[in-house]
């Protein structure tokens, strides 16, 4: 037996079955909320985000160095009277690149850019019958489109694919307002009033509402012809290798073509800065948990290691070392923390699965049309671990170093 | 140091502890005193005279005030903690009053502890234990736990634990002091049997005078002096 140390932890585990169930337990409600509350949240935010890069491009290269983004479906303009803000925009709105191809040839070759497409961009109206919609008007040459956004995979009906000049594709949600499915025809109109008969040959649904009902395909042709471009595009969609590096990028190109330059990361600010605010929020909660799981391993623990003074005294009298008695302790705790983190992750995952399934009934979200995927944070499960070690180790320490300073002679008599 | 007999296990050179406190209390005055390897000796004296205290110093669960303590020939003054417990783990067996077994463990595994704090517990180790176990009578409770036994077999188990690791000399500070006469007796017996058998020395504590009196040597301690050293033959 060369740790009789853990050899005794285990068998007063075993033995002592109040006191680890009480540890167990506190430990394993620590475990189950560190690893349950970042979970849910993190899979709705990791949704968003997915979504939201998976329907516009990482970075747009747009000519105007215009502060107002409109190229990508923003929260403000889910929630701002749309009307008012299109009147707003048709007069500021001027922004196109002359010589696409020009830019594309410029910047091809910066690290991590994977693909490229030009594309209009602008606000009009989407109207079919007495239905009058306002819209974010895409006119994108599909084959490149669909390297840059994930818009292909998105489509429920119908096709995006061979996109012709009188073919347009709606959003699921528009649609539904419109009441139009594939072969009806609707018209669009521009800012400046120039308006084209198209046929709807294809619906899809990203799961994200702003998207959902107001961005709609046509051909770049189309949308230079509405909005009076000639052969101008007014921005550049490029996809990158790493998202997070988005920022990094759009800095490079800006400087590289003296235009302006958006990334996904500043579109979504105010997702990205929600999740770094919720981080900070959960540290503070994982403290607190870990907090009242330790308090509760540090005074469970002093009370057994009371009762057991006799036997320290008499495990020192035959020549245990104090390292030795409080190894004894730490390892006890850290058996159970073990134990405790198990069932704190089982745990875990039927409280993600009982959420998703108040979400699922729900069927939406505030922001998503679909319910996202809850997933357990690995991040948070493998943070847990080490919390629930970490803290068990010290919560046990202070006990264990008492046990461990007992005078034998004294523990023997007292 | 050198000039301490082969055969002398234990040499108490002006050995005084006291109690610190508003009243100082005065245990142990300026002890001298000899004890050789296979004794078998027994320590009287009224409660509170000063006993225990010298059966925990010269079982290093104690450090005298002042005075020197030779160990098979060291002196142990100097000893670090990490030491002292290797050497009580070696050579020290301790039987108190109260057995003070682990409730948790068997008879078996309470027995080969300190073997399993040496870190050499093996299959030997292992038949040894039982072969004690059966020594002091207890073959067929290897697997009780001490709350199945009595208290005279746990402290069996308690003195089968002592031995285990075959140290040089016992210490047993009121052994049977819970136990009837009967079972005191017998345990009694038990301690003369091994001394006679292995020549461990024993060094116990009692009040019981006609136990005391069968010891080969008797010390009494009255009030931290010993005032009687007689040996019988
Ligand atoms: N830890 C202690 N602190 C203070 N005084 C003590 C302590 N232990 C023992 N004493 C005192 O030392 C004296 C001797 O005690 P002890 O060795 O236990 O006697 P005995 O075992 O012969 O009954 C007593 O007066 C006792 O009160
Ligand atoms: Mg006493």
């Amino acid at each position: 037996m060369k740790f009789y140390e853990l050899f005794i932890a285990l068998r007063y585990v075993t033995s002592n079955l109040k006191q680890s169930v009480i540890i167990t337990v506190a430990i394993s409600i620590g475990v189950a909320l560190i690893i349950w509350i970042p979970s849910i949240n993190l899979s709705f935010f990791d949704d968003l985000i997915d979504k939201s890069v998976a329907s516009t491009p990482n970075i747009t290269i747009t000519k105007e160095l215009d502060t107002f983004k409109s190229n990508a479906p923003t929260f403000d303009l889910f929630f701002a009277d749309r009307r008012l803000l299109l009147k707003n925009q048709v007069q500021s709105r001027k922004r196109n690149i002359k010589s696409y191809k020009e830019v594309i040839d410029q910047v091809k070759n910066v690290e991590q850019i994977e693909a490229m497409a030009p594309f209009v961009n602008e606000q009009g109206f989407v109207i079919k019958g007495a239905e009058e919609r306002g819209a974010q008007i895409r006119g994108i040459i599909p084959e490149l489109e669909t390297k840059v956004t994930d818009i292909e995979n998105d489509i429920i009906r119908g096709r995006i694919k061979g996109l012709g000049v009188n073919d347009i594709v709606l959003g699921i949600t528009l649609a539904d307002k419109l009441n139009a499915d594939i072969g009806d025809r609707v018209t669009i109109t521009g800012p400046r009033g120039t308006s084209k008969n198209l046929k709807v040959v294809g619906i899809f649904s990203t799961g994200l509402r702003a998207n959902d009902e107001f961005q709609v395909y046509v051909a770049l042709k189309s949308g230079q012809q509405i909005f009076e471009l000639g052969n101008d595009v007014n921005s550049i969609g490029i996809k990158i290798k790493d998202i997070y590096k988005a920022n990094d990028v759009a800095q490079a190109l800006r400087k590289m073509t003296g235009l302006d330059v958006d990334s996904w990361m500043e579109e979504n600010k105010q997702i990205l800065d929600q999740i770094n605010r919720f981080k900070l929020i959960i540290v503070f909660i994982n403290f607190l948990i870990i907090f009242s799981a330790a308090s509760s391993i540090t005074s469970v623990f002093l009370m057994l290691i009371a009762s057991k003074a006799k036997e320290i005294g008499i495990l020192k009298s035959m020549g245990a070392k104090n390292h030795s008695v409080m190894a004894v302790f730490v390892s006890q705790a850290v058996s159970l923390s073990l134990i405790a983190y198990v069932i704190g992750l089982c745990f875990a995952k039927l409280l993600i699965a009982w959420y998703a399934g108040i979400i699922e009934s729900a069927g939406e979200t505030l922001f998503t049309s679909e319910v996202p995927e809850f997933k357990i944070s690995i991040q948070y499960a493998v943070l847990a671990f080490f919390y629930s070690i970490f803290t068990t180790i010290l919560a046990s320490i202070i006990p264990s170093y008492q046990a461990a300073k007992l005078n034998p002679v004294e523990a023997i008599n007292g | 140091m050198a000039n301490i007999p082969e055969n002398i296990l234990l040499k108490l050179e002006n050995i005084n502890r006291t109690y610190a406190g508003a009243q100082p209390v005065y245990a142990l005055k300026n002890i001298n005193l000899t004890i050789c390897k296979g004794e078998f000796l027994t320590i009287v004296g009224p409660s509170g005279s000063g006993k225990s205290t010298m059966m925990n110093v010269l079982g290093l669960l104690d450090a005298p005030t002042s005075g020197h303590l030779y160990y098979l020939g060291q002196e142990t003054s100097k000893w670090n903690e990490k030491r002292k417990a290797e050497f009580r783990n070696r050579e020290i067996g301790f039987i108190f009053q109260a057995h003070l077994l682990l409730p948790e463990f068997t008879a078996l595994e309470n027995v080969l502890m300190p073997s399993f704090i040496s870190r050499k517990t093996n299959k030997e180790q292992k038949n040894r234990a039982k072969e004690i176990l059966i020594h002091v009578g207890l073959g067929d409770k290897f697997y009780s736990k001490p709350a199945q036994l009595s208290g005279g077999q746990n402290q069996r188990v308690a003195i089968a634990r002592s031995l285990m690791n075959n140290p040089s000399v016992i210490f047993a500070d009121e052994p049977t002091g819970a136990l009837d006469q009967k079972t005191s007796m017998d345990i009694y017996n038990l301690f003369r049997k091994i001394n006679a058998e292995v020549g461990m020395t024993f060094i116990i504590v009692t009040h019981e005078r006609d136990l005391a009196q069968k010891a080969d040597r008797v010390i009494e301690i009255v009030d931290g002096n010993i005032v009687r050293d007689e040996r019988h033959v």
